[in-house]
């Protein structure tokens, strides 16, 4: 018997837009991340002090980065979420294989990070224009950033959502495939940070992210690091997912 | 042209055998009751037929293709059981919508009517509906969807039998104009059987009978009479079941291989001779062989 | 002790993560309302107020703002400017330095032969210098120089005065302030590529506004005593 055949991209994108509605769940959770990492932001993300002489300087440092760390947990913890059984199983209430599904999360988590870095870099200037109303100061400094040093920022920090995204969503399929994973990975995580170097108590594993990742300066090595990083986690999670059973 | 093809089919879960050596096939356009007793692996089987389940050995086909993680074979088949839980961020009317974007066949009219008809409010959630609404919901997407291959996984559960005998009038006339591959498990077949083409028997992970409903009817015969003549006359034939009714009693289901000659004389005998419906029939075969839950209670 | 402290922060932030792990999870399954009452109103409420306040945002008079210099200048080079200064000979090795602004000028006439100068330095870091002119023009000049490229340019709060009374002139410091700062900073994804200026605590460890210079020359009939250093000439 002979079946029409089934063009396996207009799937992905039939099951991304059905995702796009029906994980909306992921909307609030964003939201709700935010308005915490804001709440936390209210006094500025950093502050201090400067009294050399007679004369001191107090200051509080206004931007996105406490809301952008947290959107990195959102979306690694959110990754970990769409694997579990309920909406794994979701996918197969209707056309869907292993593959379609896997690369259809791959195509949500992107637009996902997508909203949630450009919300994120928007949710600083909450903060400052609270600040700017609210708060007495006698200066306000601001670093000033270019139209495009914007943009590349906002397009920065969506490839590091990804990322986070995209470890979570390995680590998730892992723990489906045994829960035992459930106990080894955390196990693994907190430990690694306590393998240090020994002149700096700063964990090996921390050292070699913030030097591959953060202390990257040039935009294009570090778009193409990403790009294989997160290539390499899907890759991996959709080897093992592809022998993982449904609906049990 | 058969759409299933099972051959030597096991799938085990550790070392427990849920579906053993199984083999049968299941040809196009049939409706086909799989009919067995909780835990006689009916939903194993159909999971694997439908590619949700890796088979452990043997082989399966469906639509001649493998179906795990096949597209093909999800394209072409929708799997309807009680599990369903739809994503809560969908209402009704938005389901009905994602479930026809993906079927290529899905007649939206058909599932409007019957959504209509059983009273449904196109806003409301899925996991607001309680247990027999939500089969009912699910099985208007398993007949709206019109998959060449639709499997029902106990799918009145829960459902109130004015519904129950709806749904089975709904999926008859629908199988008329669009004839196409279903299969239907229950444990029993109540009410089932006018509309079933085949049965599909199932006991302890095993194919224990594959016929037509026309065939079942004509498989066996009851008895009954007093128990020391029956326990005679059946000395011969396979008995299916047995029960002792009233003093001295016996009621036997034994295999319909009788010829004249074995009816006059359980006629002279003053046996009483009488057909067993395929309901019954199907109860007596999967049961286990404990005897009856009579026996539970019956201490010597 | 050393074990609490090497815990801790990890104990934090395992606590850190688990709360929004909570967080995420409950909103995650957020149930639908029935008849379309939801999370909807509150995203759509979120995204406003985000979109309200970018707005806000770039509409604000951004003239009041001050800019983090370009090339701000750190520890070792404010030390630099220190040592130029003690080292310089002359007014003319001070103005061709180019940290050094010129913040304030006094000219004051004087007809006396004898000058007390003096200051109630509280402690900053300023550094009185005296020179003797060569001609005689009955004339006290006075400059204000301090270090430009810090972030402080336009505060007259901190402002040294200096005045004449009899043949005593008095350099008065600025009432001590307390300055209170609000910095607008880009976001460590965008400063990690585009080179904009950081700011950094370190600006200030010479004070508000860097190593500071009075420059004081007198007509060359007058005699200089108090708490000053001089230009030999």
């Amino acid at each position: 018997m002979s079946l029409p055949e089934i063009n396996t991209w207009r799937l992905v994108r039939k099951q991304h837009a059905f995702k796009l509605k029906s994980y909306a769940g992921m909307y609030t959770s964003l939201m709700a991340i935010q308005v915490i990492g804001m709440l936390f932001s209210l006094g500025g993300v950093s502050s201090g002090g400067v009294s050399g002489d007679e004369h001191s300087i107090e200051f509080r440092t206004y931007s996105s980065n406490v809301v952008i760390a947290f959107t990195f947990l959102w979306a690694f913890i959110s990754s970990i979420l769409i694997t579990t059984r309920a909406y794994r199983n979701d996918d197969f209430t209707f056309v869907t294989n292993r593959l379609t599904s896997n690369l259809s999360n791959l195509l949500f988590l992107l637009s996902a990070s997508v909203i949630a870095g450009i919300t994120s870099i928007m949710t600083g200037n909450v903060n400052k224009v609270i600040a700017y109303f609210f708060y007495e100061s006698d200066y306000i400094i601001a670093t000033d950033i270019t139209f495009q040093g914007l943009l590349m920022g906002t397009f920065v920090t969506i490839l590091y959502i990804f990322a986070f995204a995209a470890c979570g969503y390995l680590v998730g399929t892992i723990v489906q495939f045994h829960k035992l994973f459930i106990v080894v990975i955390p196990t693994l995580i907190i430990g690694s940070m306590f393998i240090g170097t020994n002149t700096h108590d700063t964990s090996l594993l921390l050292v070699w992210i913030m030097d591959t990742y953060g202390k990257e300066t040039s935009i294009l090595l570090f778009v193409l690091k990403m790009i294989g990083t997160v290539g390499l986690l899907f890759l991996l999670s959709i080897t093992l997912s592809n022998r993982m059973e449904v609906k049990q | 042209m058969n759409v299933i093809e099972c051959k030597g089919l096991t799938k085990a879960y550790g070392r427990r055998q849920a579906i053993r050596n199984l083999s049968f096939t299941i040809e196009e356009n049939k409706i086909t009751g799989l009919i067995g007793r909780n835990g006689a692996g009916k939903t194993t089987l159909l999971k694997v037929i439908a590619g949700f389940f890796r088979k452990t050995s043997g082989e399966v086909h469906v639509f001649s293709y493998q179906p795990f993680n096949n597209l093909k074979v999800s394209a072409n088949m929708i799997f309807i059981d009680d599990n369903i839980t739809p994503p809560t961020a969908l209402n009704l009317q938005e389901l009905l919508e994602s479930a026809a974007s993906f079927y290529n066949n899905f007649d939206m009219e058909l599932a409007k009517r019957l959504f209509d008809y059983f009273s449904f409010h196109p806003k409301q959630t899925h996991q607001s509906l309680s247990k027999g609404m939500k089969s009912t919901f699910n099985v208007i997407v398993g007949l709206a969807a019109r998959c060449p291959l639709t499997i029902f996984d106990e799918p009145t559960t829960g459902m109130d039998s004015a519904v129950r005998r709806d749904f089975y009038r709904a999926l008859l006339k629908d199988y008329i104009e669009h004839p196409r591959t279903i299969i239907i498990s229950s444990h029993l077949l109540d009410e089932m059987d006018d509309m079933l083409e085949d049965i599909l028997l199932m006991k302890e992970g095993q194919v224990l009978l594959h016929s037509s409903v026309l065939d079942l009817q004509e498989y066996a015969i009851a008895v009954s009479g007093n128990k020391q003549v029956i326990s005679n006359w059946t000395k011969t034939k396979e008995v299916l079941y047995k029960k002792d009714i009233g003093v001295g009693n016996t009621y036997v289901v034994v295999r319909n291989e009788l010829n004249e000659l074995d009816k006059q004389q359980a006629h002279i005998e003053g046996l009483e001779i009488s057909p067993v419906s395929i309901d019954d029939l199907s109860v007596h075969l999967t049961s286990n062989d404990k005897g009856g839950i009579d026996d539970v209670f019956t201490r010597d | 002790m050393t074990i609490l402290t090497t815990f801790l922060p990890i104990l934090i932030m395992i606590g850190l993560v688990g709360v929004c792990f909570f967080v995420i999870k409950k909103s995650f399954n957020f149930k639908r309302k029935k008849r379309g009452f939801g999370t909807n109103r509150f995203l759509v409420g979120y995204i406003l107020v985000l979109l309200i306040a970018t707005i806000l945002f770039y509409v604000l008079p951004d003239d009041e703002f001050l800019s983090v210099p370009k090339n701000p200048l750190g520890w070792s080079e404010l030390e630099q400017i220190q040592n130029n200064i003690y080292q310089a000979d002359d007014q003319e090795a001070i103005d061709q330095m180019e940290e050094l602004d010129v913040v304030n000028e006094w000219s004051i006439p004087f007809q006396k032969d004898e000058l007390i100068i003096s200051s109630t330095n509280n402690g900053e870091y300023i550094f009185i210098l005296a020179e003797v002119k060569s001609e005689m023009d009955n004339t006290i000049e006075v400059v204000h120089y301090a270090t430009n490229s810090m972030l402080l340019k336009r505060n007259d709060q901190i402002a040294y005065d200096v005045e004449l009374e009899n043949n005593t002139l008095n350099i008065m410091s600025p009432n001590p302030v307390n300055l209170k700062l609000q910095h607008f900073d880009a976001e460590f994804t965008t400063t990690q590529f585009s080179k904009t200026a950081q700011f950094k605590t370190e600006y200030f460890s010479f004070g508000i506004r860097g190593p500071e210079l009075l420059y004081i020359k007198v007509p060359n009939n007058v005699k200089i005593t108090g708490d000053v250093e001089f230009v030999e000439k």
